[in-house]
């Protein structure tokens, strides 16, 4: 047991080593992608900016350097706390930014995973077991919905029909306390795709799981069938459910630029895709170092969570 | 199994219900009565040579405070409603705004203008505002007048005009300001504007070749004078500082120029001040402070960012909103009680049109681009694509209503003519093989229009001269880009272009050379230079309607049509804007909007009728 600990101590460190340099290169190839791409955070929409007026905003973000300098600055700042300042917002720091707006990503990524994880899942079990029934097609084309139809398209179908027409919910908004409605379309909306993905691998792992010998066994030695799948199969299902479920975490708890801005929501998703079209580029490099810190930390965590499902399996490969 | 076959009859049962419950909005309304109390505008002086405005009525000192009595006849702010107006808890409005870029918090025009923040330009009123037909009216100056050589301006600025705080607007806020937009550090986004006003060493300032301290911006002999010095004469100088809204100094140096978007630090010399912001959504409230002709009727403005903004109409929730994309105009237009609530608004009269990189073949050639310019059907493309209200064809680049718009003697110029075109084609002596990009700048509200407009005229092209073109949609960044680039990345583009101010000196500026397109024509420059000026009104109306016939003759630009807001209004708004004018008849707020700059964010007021939809006022 002591050998085991100092093992996955070791483990530990090396994949948050690892996780920071992978941190660092990812900031780097998405900033050096970013800065690549045509224009900057100024806009010519009308009439061109005359020369000096261009060089003195090229001076003011940093245009006038090449991009690994800008880049190594941002670094260097950002390792001591500091993300610097979006170019919208001009004198708030991104940290403030973050903290204001990133609250209610968090709530709504989590109340999307809250119902979107069990039902899913659930939902898979139950079209296992009623295999080639009508249930089964109709959870399975549910599934096929949530997984295919475009979020935004979905929002606005589903908020004609129950905002515009039946005035059951608001149009838009985010008011958790004051009005819980609010928060209905979007979390069903945003839970859509976890609930389709988690549903069909729940299924089809459940399908496996019923079809194995310990399975069989367990049904030979006279166990009832919900204990053969609550006590057996179950335990199978959740290693591609959590295989699956890992990179819709971080995407959950990022937010959604398309429906914080189609619902409203004064998220921190927006700032994802806004960065980019704005070159905004300290708030780009910013989310890109969240993204990928949430991702890497994503993973550890999955890999971890195997050896509490199953046993057998250890971490580091031996 | 029960339990779904019940889900299933829920469902569809819903699904039912939601085709066949009525509309949301409104039903409809008698038309509003004309409004009683609030006074037109009084005799503006004209737009194209403003002179120099006779002193406005003395503006009566603010009544001491009186004791509160339930009189809902007067607002808030004491202000007079008038007789047809809703009691004033009904004085509140929700807007439903397009979403700014994610992050904006710049509040005042002289912080930012690309990327101002939601609610912007409520906190100050620039030296000239705009009535309903976009002439020049006083703003935060009270009159203005011109030295005898045309070069220096002093606005005078109103005795009576305070800061929320309770300190005087002096012309010292002006000269902060505008010391401020003039720093490098500032990197200011709309230089090239102000720079139309040749303001004494305002380019050099920009530059670094000249202090901020030294630009022509000064206190003149009182703390109330703002003197203006130009290096030449602009005749219609008063109008372009309709964006001259002042930032306070005092809280520009303290807080920096995102001070408007907290509470805490915000202070105003506008028709309201704030009192919740938040990026999309922000409240502000009748500012008591202000005079009383300058105080507005609403008590409170809820301004929404709303990405569907006709779907929060639909659905109730908002005063007013715009069509955001060319569906939506649909939807509108198919629907009854919609269509009685929408308007064609002229808005920024903005004109989309096709271009060229003329410094290089094919399209150095005259003939060449005439040819093109004869083979865009615009009366058949326009009407089937985006018709009115949203869209109309043009046949120049000045569309009716704006100052010297000569759309009728221009139609021949450009009209679609196959037989023309093939004919100037096979004169111009040039074949086109290579396959031609034509790139449409997306990010406008009618872009799939455009596109499919471009898409049309493009196998126009390759049907009547045999010409393969792509076209393709360009995010805007990367579409400016390359325009702008030196020398131009750009051959063949489609782009639109709306006003700034309501001069033909600043639509067609956008041909000028050096500006925006690389036809540098000398004689259409000479003839700019010429026109802007000249004092005499109608020699200066010939001027520019020559410079346009040029400019549409030689095709640098193929017009193609106007877009135009279509808004939605409840039938309860109502006030001076809401009445026809003469230039813009459409009802509403106009452009710029609802800001200090327009003259109905100050005489917008709910009527009585609203007790009939809205019975009680939104929170």
């Amino acid at each position: 047991m002591f050998f085991y600990t100092i093992f996955m101590l070791r483990y530990l460190i090396t994949r948050v080593v690892g996780l920071i340099g992978v941190t660092l290169i990812v900031s780097f190839i998405a900033f050096m992608m970013l800065y690549q791409l045509p224009g900057g955070p100024f806009s010519e929409e009308k009439q061109p900016l005359s020369p000096v007026a261009m060089a003195a905003i090229k001076a003011k973000y940093n245009l006038d350097k090449p991009f690994y300098v800008v880049w190594f600055s941002w670094v260097t700042h950002a390792v001591q706390g500091d993300f610097g300042t979006s170019y919208q917002a001009e004198n708030v720091p991104i940290t403030k930014l973050f903290a204001d707006h990133w609250g209610v990503s968090l709530q709504l990524g989590l109340l999307s995973l809250a119902w979107s994880v069990p039902l899913g899942m659930l939902f898979g079990v139950v079209a296992a077991i009623r295999r080639n029934q009508w249930l089964d097609y109709l959870l399975r084309f549910l599934a096929i919905v949530g997984t295919t139809l475009p979020g935004f398209a979905l929002t606005v179908f589903l908020v004609f029909i129950f905002a515009v027409r039946l005035h059951w919910v608001p149009t838009t908004g985010w008011k958790p306390f004051e009005n819980p409605a609010t928060m209905v379309l979007p979390a069903f909306v945003f839970g859509l795709v976890p609930f389709g993905s988690l549903m069909r691998y729940a299924r089809n792992g459940m399908l496996e799981a019923l079809n194995q010998d310990y399975v069989r066994t367990a049904r030979a030695k006279g166990l009832v069938e919900s204990a053969v799948i609550g006590r057996h199969a179950l335990r199978n299902v959740l290693i591609p459910v959590v295989t699956v479920l890992a990179p819709m975490i971080p995407n959950a708890l990022t937010g959604s630029a398309i429906l914080e801005t189609m619902f409203s929501i004064n998220g921190i998703g927006r700032y994802f895709i806004d960065s980019i079209s704005s070159r905004d580029y300290p708030m780009a490099l910013a989310t890109a170092f969240i993204v990928a810190t949430l991702w890497g930390i994503s993973y550890l965590v999955t890999d971890l969570t195997y050896t509490i499902i199953d046993p057998r399996i250890r971490v580091g490969g031996r | 199994m029960i339990k779904s076959r019940i889900f299933s009859a829920v469902a569809i049962a819903t699904m039912l219900a939601a085709c066949a419950a009525p509309s949301a909005a409104p039903a409809p309304t008698q038309a509003p009565a004309p409004p009683k109390a609030a006074d037109p505008t009084k005799a503006p002086a004209p737009t194209q040579a403003p002179a120099p405005t006779a002193a406005p009525a003395a503006t009566k000192a603010p009544e001491p405070t009186k004791a509160p009595v339930a009189d809902t006849s007067m607002n808030t702010v004491g202000k007079k409603l008038p007789d047809d107006a809703a009691p004033s808890d009904q004085q509140v409005i929700v807007i439903a705004a397009v979403p700014p870029p994610a992050g904006a918090r710049m509040m005042d025009i002289m912080a930012a203008t690309y990327n101002r923040g939601l609610g912007a330009d409520l906190f100050a009123i620039p030296l000239v505002r705009l009535n309903k037909d976009f002439q020049v009216i006083p703003g935060s100056a009270a009159s203005w007048s011109a030295s005898a050589d045309g070069k220096t301006w002093t606005f005078k600025i109103r005795p009576d005009l305070n800061w929320s705080d309770g300190t005087p607007v002096t012309a010292a806020d002006w000269v902060a300001s505008f010391q401020h937009i003039t720093k490098k550090e500032t990197a200011y986004d709309f230089g090239w504007y102000f720079e139309e006003a040749n303001i004494k060493n305002f380019a050099d300032a920009e530059a670094g070749k000249a202090k901020p301290e030294d630009i022509g911006v000064r206190v003149g002999a009182s703390p109330k004078d703002l003197v203006i010095e130009t290096t030449k004469s602009i005749p219609y100088l008063p109008m372009l500082f309709l964006y001259a809204s002042p930032m306070q100094k005092a809280a520009l140096e303290k807080s920096g120029p995102t001070y408007n978007s907290d509470p805490k630090t915000s202070v105003s010399a506008g028709p309201y001040v704030l009192q919740d912001w938040s990026e999309n959504r922000v409240v502000v409230v009748a500012n008591k402070n202000m005079p009383d002709d300058l105080k507005p009727l609403l008590n409170k403005v809820i301004i929404i960012a709303q990405k569907n903004g006709l779907q929060a109409y639909q659905a109730g929730e908002v005063d007013t909103a715009v069509a955001g994309s060319a569906a939506d105009v649909k939807v509108i237009t198919s629907d009854a009680n919609l269509s009685k609530d929408s308007t064609q608004d002229p808005a920024d009269f903005r004109v989309h049109y096709f271009f060229f990189d003329m410094s290089k073949p094919p399209f150095n050639n005259i003939k060449v681009r005439q040819a093109f310019a004869h083979l865009f059907d615009r009366d058949t493309i326009v009407k089937k694509i985006l018709p009115l209200p949203a869209g109309a064809p043009m046949y120049g680049f000045l569309a009716p209503g704006f100052p010297d718009s000569n759309q009728e003697q221009l139609k021949t110029l450009q009209s679609y003519d196959p037989a023309m075109a093939k004919q100037l084609y096979a004169d111009s002596g040039v074949k086109i093989t290579d396959k031609l990009t034509l790139q449409v700048r997306t990010e406008n509200a009618v872009e799939d229009a455009a596109v499919a407009m471009a898409q049309v005229y493009a196998d126009e092209i390759k049907k009547q001269l045999g010409v393969e073109i792509e076209v393709k949609r360009t995010p805007q960044k990367t579409f400016m880009d390359a325009l702008n680039a030196k020398p131009t990345k750009m051959d063949f583009g489609m782009i639109s272009y709306g006003m700034d101010f309501l001069d033909p000196s600043n639509m067609l500026s956008v041909f000028k050379p050096n500006g925006r397109h690389n036809w540098n024509n000398d004689k259409y420059a000479a003839l700019l230079d010429q026109a802007g000026p000249e004092t005499d009104i109608a020699k200066r109306d010939q001027v520019y309607k020559d410079a346009e016939k040029l400019l549409v003759t030689e095709a640098p630009g193929i017009f193609a049509f106007q877009q135009f807001n279509v808004n939605l209004w409840r039938p309860y708004l109502n006030g001076v804007t809401f009445q026809p004018g003469k230039v813009n008849t459409a009802r509403g707020i106009g452009w710029p909007g609802f800001s200090s700059f327009n003259l109905g964010t100050y005489d917008t007021y709910v009527t009585k009728d609203v007790l009939k939809t809205r019975p009680n006022p939104p929170k």
